[in-house]
């Protein structure tokens, strides 16, 4: 990906991008009589427009969609994802008495099962797909 | 507790420095998943209010600046995703199937797997939506009857076994695949799996954002059927 030159003015576009799109995802929740998140509606709604808005989808122009100011702004937030969700986590100290009391129960079923999701979900796409290997990514 | 004298920052910034300690003990260790930097930083902030009584709904009132960045992040898998949504398409029905099957094997068996070890209906309802990204799930867990607050910490939980094991598992299936890969720790791990694997590879971060979304559809879809199991 060719690099752009990059100033700080452009943090506050890219934010800006992805806080609207938020609560535009947020506005579409309340709107909807399923219940599902803003920030998911908000990540369709932002991948549809990066999409749709390129008058060329050809494959090659498609990383050229994003704005620089908003892919920057995205990767470094997608890279410190782990720091937002600190807080919430810290949320174990007002359970403890309910995890150490199943807590051989909790740390079996969450260990088993996200390592039978993971590979269930690996193994059923190779199996249908044909091939274990594949999918080198264009675009890093 | 007298720090708190330090200003409404005191708290994000605890969490910041949390974070910052977290990584330099997995650099230390030599890049270890398992050393992962959000356990380590929530180990520190949870002894930190216990030692200092601090309840735990003043500490997540001041984190809230930190707290509130979620929401943008989720956002932000927008752009990996757009920018490797025609390899998706390319592979619509493997995605679909590997979705289906993953995403109900992950809540099969975390359900079946606490109903067995003879764990409370609470626990189950708690455990049922934790493969999903933390909005979701938390939102999930109220209406069946969990503890929003106790998912949430499972969700992180699946999030880092996601992280830590998925490239042991993917070397063990001889899968070299950054679609599948990616797919796998979005379905099984939510935000963190995809987190995780979109820095590692942009394919990945699309395949798993995809995942992510879509396993919180279908276990919206699923999750009601968990209280059927517990009479």
């Amino acid at each position: 990906m060719a690099q752009q030159s990059w100033s700080v003015t452009d943090i506050p576009f890219g934010l800006a991008i992805l806080v609207g799109f938020e609560m535009m995802g947020e506005v579409v929740s309340h709107l909807m009589p399923v219940k599902a998140p803003g920030a998911v509606i908000g990540m369709v709604l932002l991948t549809a427009v990066l999409v749709l808005g390129d008058a060329r989808p050809k494959s090659q122009d498609l990383e050229r969609l994003a704005p620089t100011a908003l892919d920057r702004v995205a990767d470094a937030m997608i890279g410190n994802m782990g720091l937002m969700f600190i807080p919430a986590g810290v949320g174990i100290v007002a359970q403890l008495g309910l995890v150490s009391a199943n807590l051989v129960s909790l740390t079996t079923a969450v260990i088993v099962s996200t390592v039978a999701g993971l590979v269930a979900t690996g193994a059923v796409f190779v199996r249908v797909m044909g091939s274990r290997a594949g999918g080198e990514g264009d675009d890093q | 507790m007298s720090f708190e004298l330090a200003g409404p920052l005191v708290w994000p910034g605890l969490t910041l420095l949390a974070y910052l300690a977290g990584r330099a003990v997995q650099r230390r260790l030599g890049g270890s998943a398992l050393a992962n930097p959000v356990l380590i930083a929530i180990g520190i902030i949870s002894g930190l209010i216990i030692a200092t009584h601090i309840p735990y709904g003043r500490y997540f009132a001041a984190a809230q600046p930190i707290h509130l960045l979620l929401g943008p992040a989720t956002v932000a898998l927008a752009i990996p995703l757009a920018r490797n949504l025609h390899h998706i398409r390319k592979c619509a029905r493997a995605v679909t199937l590997a979705l289906v099957t993953g995403g109900a094997t992950a809540m099969v068996t975390a359900v079946g797997i606490v109903f067995i070890l003879g764990s409370p209906r609470v626990i189950g309802m708690t455990i049922t939506p934790k493969s999903v990204t933390s909005p979701i799930a938390m939102g999930l867990a109220e209406e069946i009857g969990g503890i929003p607050a106790l998912t949430t910490v499972l969700v992180i939980a699946s999030g880092i076994v996601a992280s830590a094991l998925g490239p042991s598992v993917f070397r063990l299936l001889k899968i070299k695949d950054w679609r599948a890969e990616g797919l796998a720790a979005g379905v099984a791990g939510g935000g963190i799996g995809s987190a995780t694997i979109a820095v590692r590879n942009g394919l990945a971060g699309a395949f798993a954002a995809v995942g992510m979304g879509l396993n919180g559809a279908l276990t919206t879809l699923l999750a009601p059927l968990a209280p059927l199991i517990w009479k």
